[in-house]
């Protein structure tokens, strides 16, 4: 108990900044006039929610530690790299928290009054560059993105924070750790499974498949597969989280 | 033929996805699967049918998930493990779908009467809503009315968080359109008596021993 509150006295509620609104151009459209969404103006969170916060969060919701969980909500992989159920050994403070499931970082956002941002906000906050609320059209910030995903995995996570401010105020979106949308959900996965023979694919009701987006806009191609490939339980080493609210009824940073 | 294009651009993108992630696997090679995250895990988990390892299947009870504000078409408070005890077979509609869900309904009813009268009397349904705003108590009753549903079934609806997390546990994508529709995918879902996740089917699919086999060994 004293513990939990040591920690939670330490560990403040991450900053967070107004983004949007905007208008965000989804590469897999739900209909054919989804091709553009109108964005209102949210909260999110300025960096991803760090390995310390997570501890005192799993210190104060002992139901989400390692060793409780239940199988249904994180898989076998859930805080693996962590030295002990609240311990996190050599895992950098600062950096932030991977191997964390949808389920464990809903509820996490959820504890704070927050939530998860949806994929339309999200990827609205990571259109912008330093300087422009929408640098997608320019291959200097796509290459940037895409040597990012080249990059090879498995070196420790830095600090979060020390990428540079994008037009919004917000850090990390690129070049950190991929995030958990509220709604990875609505990733259908590769093309329209409706009409196809193959039994395996899913079955939707509704017409989808419409090309939308930015063809040539690669690095968005890679997080929409991402999401398709992710269940709820899901666990990555490259995967985090960051928080959301809304504009009205949510702290503000000052 | 545009989706022929779309789907073979995809195709091209998720190859280059693969071959992004071994890149980045390259200093780990046994990370593969949980580094770049997702393009590698790709083709087991778009499939939508049940986690690939059964082991781990074997060990998710769905009854883990605890949900707070799931009412019946009566309007009454109802628990996720309502029919803890009983193999239960589990999906998700809405009342307004004009095309996938009716089906899914006339199938799942073709499922039931296929099976042997002792199996069949044990079996429970339990249906819940993806659209908290449109399907109230009374739309639920519609469906029970309109399906000639008896009281082995459960049609239920709750808050869209709690929409979100069931259909999340289940494996459902799901995504509302601006014209009222929900794109969703079908699977039915067998619990066991204990809550244990034990299959799920493409409840659109013609073929549905599998579920019904697995139903008799459940009861």
């Amino acid at each position: 108990m004293l513990i939990a509150l040591l920690i939670a006295g330490v560990v403040a509620a991450t900053p967070q900044a107004k983004v949007g609104p905007g208008i965000w151009r989804p590469i897999e459209p739900a209909s054919e006039s989804q091709k553009e969404v109108r964005v209102e103006a949210f909260l999110l969170d300025v960096v991803p929610v760090t390995n310390a916060q997570f501890l005192a969060f799993v210190t104060e919701h002992p139901a989400w530690r390692r060793d409780r969980i239940p199988a249904l909500l994180a898989d076998e992989r859930y805080l693996a790299r962590w030295a002990g159920p609240t311990d996190l050994g050599i895992v950098l403070p600062d950096a932030p928290v991977v191997e964390v499931s949808w389920h464990a970082a809903e509820a996490y956002c959820a504890a704070m009054d927050r939530r998860l941002p949806t994929t339309a906000e999200w990827e609205l906050a990571a259109m912008a560059d330093e300087t422009r609320a929408d640098a997608t059209a320019d291959p200097v910030y796509r290459q940037r993105i895409l040597d990012w995903y080249a990059r090879p995995a498995g070196e420790p996570l830095r600090r979060v924070g020390m990428g540079p401010a994008n037009a919004w105020g917000i850090r990390d979106l690129h070049g950190l750790a991929w995030e958990w949308v509220d709604d990875f959900q609505s990733a259908l996965g590769a093309g329209d499974a409706r009409n196809d023979q193959n039994e395996d694919r899913l079955r939707i009701c509704g017409i989808t498949g419409l090309a939308g987006g930015e063809k040539t806009d690669y690095a968005a191609f890679m997080r929409l597969a991402l999401r398709s490939s992710l269940r709820g339980r899901s666990t990555t080493s490259t995967l985090g989280f960051r928080c959301a609210a809304d504009v009205d009824g949510a702290k503000e940073t000052p | 033929m545009t989706r022929r294009i779309l789907v073979a651009g995809l195709a091209a993108l998720v190859a280059a996805a693969v071959a992004f992630a071994a890149m980045r696997a390259r200093r780990e090679p046994s990370d593969v699967a949980k580094s770049a995250a997702a393009p590698t895990a790709m083709p087991a988990a778009s499939s939508a049918s049940a986690d690939s390892s059964t082991e781990s299947a074997r060990a998710m009870s769905l009854y883990d998930l605890e949900l707070e504000h799931l009412t019946d078409d009566a309007g009454k408070p109802v628990r996720l493990d309502v029919d803890r005890g009983h193999p239960v077979v589990v999906s998700m509609f809405y009342a307004s779908c004009p095309s996938a869900c009716p089906a899914l309904m006339l199938e799942t009813k073709a499922i039931d009467s296929e099976l042997p009268a002792d199996v069949r009397e044990n079996v429970r349904y339990l249906l819940v809503s993806f659209d908290p705003a449109r399907d109230d108590v009374a739309a639920l009753a519609a469906v029970r009315s309109r399906h000639a549903l008896d009281g082995r079934w459960t049609i239920a609806r709750t808050d869209e968080r709690e929409v979100r997390q069931l259909a999340t546990v289940l494996g459902l994508r799901y995504r509302f359109r601006d014209d009222g529709e929900i794109d969703h995918s079908t699977n039915l879902t067998l619990v066991r008596p204990d809550g244990g996740i034990d299959v799920q089917v493409d409840g659109l699919s013609k073929d549905k021993s599998e579920l019904v086999r697995r139903l008799g060994a459940s009861s």
